[in-house]
């Protein structure tokens, strides 16, 4: 089809047609007075009167409810006899010429037709005889324009004059179709071009057809640039995830040319310079209607940083697990110090202890005052010693020994500690005061450790105190269980607060109170394996309060 | 020859002569055997001049764990071992609280394990109580 054709070749035609529809334009001036009677369907034919005679217009192939809805029809329609007269048309058909209506009814389709493809629309005329036809045809509008539409024509009814030819007419360069199709096609583009992961297109030649720009981006080509054929080698080489080369066949568009599907396959690509980047493969092939593959499209995305960062996470791991693996070893080490500790410092203190006191118990007239007194210092130096190795030793097996909490009744094991440890109490007026105790959720041994120690220091520090009195109970501080233990004994000074919970560092002089120094730090162990707090708060000969928390969960 | 009420497996002096003053103490020393180290408890029945040939067994051994050449649970694993020796109560008396230590004792067939208080005077009533309960009050298959 051309549409290309001079104005003034257009205008010149123009004039003749309209010379020559001037006799019918004449004769016609009746049917204009009645064409609106014919489009609401009250006349069913008129005749006009040409230079040729009297002729029959009829509108017998349209049935009458039909021509409201041609009528409305956004595409043009016409029907025609058989010599292409215009017998009647649509309002749509009258605008795509840009030619009042009354016009054209009456008038032959030729004019209206660019003059190549006359002969065409003759020939679809012709054919239409048999049923149906359509073709493309350049129509001409006013004040001149030719505009490609295609033309559905088919035969339905037969006149007096012949057969008569309803003809639906499409508009194929309406500028706001193709505009619309052009904006949505560039959309399209826009999308696969902006896509997040590279796409590419092959042919069956393995030629590539289309890169979007993330493609463009990895292969390193300019973004603007149209060489895309440059191989694989400046994509790198395809290898599997751990260097080693993939064969061809293996490829994603190998794959896809042989019509299979690749999804998400993993690969390494290794350029010439040895440097690499991962790709997440996928492969799809392109297959015409009948299934043939005629190309392949290959979608991929860069997963080097993800990679990167899972081999730092797995490095990371492993340093964590070499670590763990020294801690362990350390652990062992300890317990085998311990092992060693608990044998090996037992037995000479054993010695020192009972030698000093066989002397004292069976050569005692013969030992001098003095002689007597250092071999006592000889004797509680030793049984000292002996309950520093106890006591660090339990306390170094709390650090990897696994807790087992479990639900518990708080003021049963209170109840249970408070009466072990009544022999501590022997001979002193001490008043216990239980007060309300929540069930809480710890190790139950190693809690008792701590009520323990905690009961122990009370009745030891109270023991000035006449009568002492010892208070056991809890509080809630904000939804959390606070336990606590307070007495009324010689407290300590708070400036040395920071102390009480360190091995070996005691508030108060050996000769005054008895005790290792471990205790306490033995507490705060327990307590914070268990995800707790614990704290003291004392004045000096007012009394102390030790107060602890149990965390909700249970960290190991 | 006089036949021996305790074997003393103990190569600690200090040691030895503790436990003979508890047992002198309440009268339960009268046969006690010293052997120093595990080699020289493993002679006492299995060597060439063990009286274990043909004489009696000793009622009783109180064994350490920690001892030079040939250690006390291997002492223990020939004696228990042995179909001469088996029927042998054998005290395990060490300074050791280590729970393995306890625990393999046990599997070998250890008849009691004690822990040999660091205290002088708990150390005495534990050396009377063992002497009473394994020479007077248990009965042994001799």
């Amino acid at each position: 089809m051309r549409h290309a054709r001079s104005h003034g070749d257009w205008e010149r035609q123009l004039k003749e047609l309209e010379a020559e529809n001037q006799a019918l334009r004449a004769g016609k001036e009746e049917a204009e007075q009645t064409l609106d009677a014919i489009r609401s369907g009250e006349v069913d034919a008129l005749v006009v009167n040409t230079p040729e005679g009297e002729r029959l217009f009829t509108l017998e192939g349209a049935e009458r409810p039909y021509r409201a809805l041609i009528e409305q029809m956004q595409q043009g329609a016409a029907t025609l006899s058989q010599d292409g007269t215009i017998h009647y048309a649509n309002r749509a058909f009258a605008g795509m010429l840009n030619r009042p209506l009354e016009t054209i009814i009456g008038t032959r389709m030729d004019p209206y037709i660019q003059e190549p493809d006359r002969p065409a629309f003759a020939a679809l005329l012709s054919e239409c005889g048999s049923g149906g036809a359509q073709g493309e045809v350049g129509l001409c509008a006013e004040p001149g324009g030719i505009f490609p539409a295609l033309l559905i024509m088919s035969r339905v009814g037969q006149t007096i004059a012949g057969d008569t030819f309803l003809m639906i007419v499409t508009n194929l360069s309406e500028r706001k179709q193709t505009e619309q199709v052009l904006a949505s096609a560039k959309f399209a583009w826009a999308i696969l071009d902006q896509a997040e992961g590279a796409i590419m297109v092959f042919d069956t030649a393995r030629r590539l057809d289309f890169a979007n720009s993330a493609a463009r981006r990895l292969a390193g080509l300019d973004p603007a640039g149209s060489d895309l054929n440059l191989g694989e080698e400046a994509w790198g080489r395809q290898c599997y995830p751990d260097n080693r080369p993939m064969p061809a066949e293996e490829h994603a568009l190998e794959r896809a040319l042989r019509g299979e599907r690749t999804v998400a396959l993993e690969c390494r690509m290794v350029r010439a310079d040895g440097s690499h980047y991962d790709l997440l493969v996928s492969g799809t092939p392109l297959q015409d209607e009948q299934g043939k593959v005629i190309g392949a499209v290959r979608m991929f995305t860069d997963i080097t940083e993800r990679k990167g960062m899972e081999e730092r996470l797995a490095a990371a791991k492993q340093s964590a697990e070499s670590h763990a693996r020294q801690l362990e070893a350390a652990n062992k080490e300890m317990e085998t110090f311990s092992y060693s500790v608990s044998h090996d410092l037992r037995a000479p203190l054993r010695s020192i202890d009972a030698f000093s006191r066989i002397l004292l118990e069976e050569y005692l007239p013969q030992l001098p005052a003095k002689a007597q007194e250092y071999l006592r210092f000889v004797s509680d130096g030793a049984r000292q010693m002996g309950r520093l190795i106890d006591d660090l030793l339990s306390f170094s097996r709390l650090g990897h020994q696994p807790i087992q909490p479990q639900p518990l009744a708080m003021d049963a094991i209170v109840h249970e500690v408070v009466d072990a440890l009544a022999a501590e109490r022997e001979g002193r007026k001490v008043q216990v005061q239980i007060g309300e105790l929540p069930p809480c959720v710890a190790d139950p041994a190693l809690l008792r450790v701590v009520w323990q120690n905690l009961l122990s220091n009370a009745v030891k520090f109270s023991r000035k105190s006449d009568p002492a009195v010892i208070e056991i109970g809890s509080r809630r501080d904000g939804g959390e269980v606070v336990y606590f233990i307070k007495d009324n004994g010689v407290g300590f000074d708070m400036r040395y607060a920071d102390k009480l919970f360190v091995v070996f560092q005691r508030l108060h002089r050996a000769e005054e109170f008895e005790g290792t120094g471990i205790g306490l730090a033995t507490v705060q162990r327990i307590i914070h394996r268990h995800g707790g707090r614990i704290w003291g708060e004392a004045q000096v000969d007012r009394g102390a309060t030790f107060s602890f928390t149990l965390g909700e969960g249970v960290p190991s | 020859m006089i036949p021996v009420d305790i074997l003393l497996v103990e190569d600690n002096p200090a040691d030895v002569e503790l436990t003979l003053h508890a047992l002198r103490k309440h009268h339960l020393a009268n046969h006690v055997e010293v052997a120093r180290d595990g080699e020289a408890a493993l002679n006492h029945f299995f060597g060439d001049t063990a009286p274990a040939h043909g004489g009696p067994n000793p009622k009783l051994i109180l064994l350490d764990l920690k001892l030079p050449k040939v250690d006390g649970l291997e002492v223990l694993r020939r004696i228990k071992g042995d179909p001469r020796t088996r029927m042998i109560p054998v005290v395990v008396l060490t300074s050791s609280q280590e729970e393995r230590d306890m625990v393999k004792s046990y599997r070998l067939g250890v008849n009691s394990y004690l822990v040999k208080p660091v205290d002088f005077e708990q150390f005495t009533e534990m050396t009377r109580q063992l002497g009473l309960y394994w020479l007077l009050l248990n009965k042994t298959v001799i």
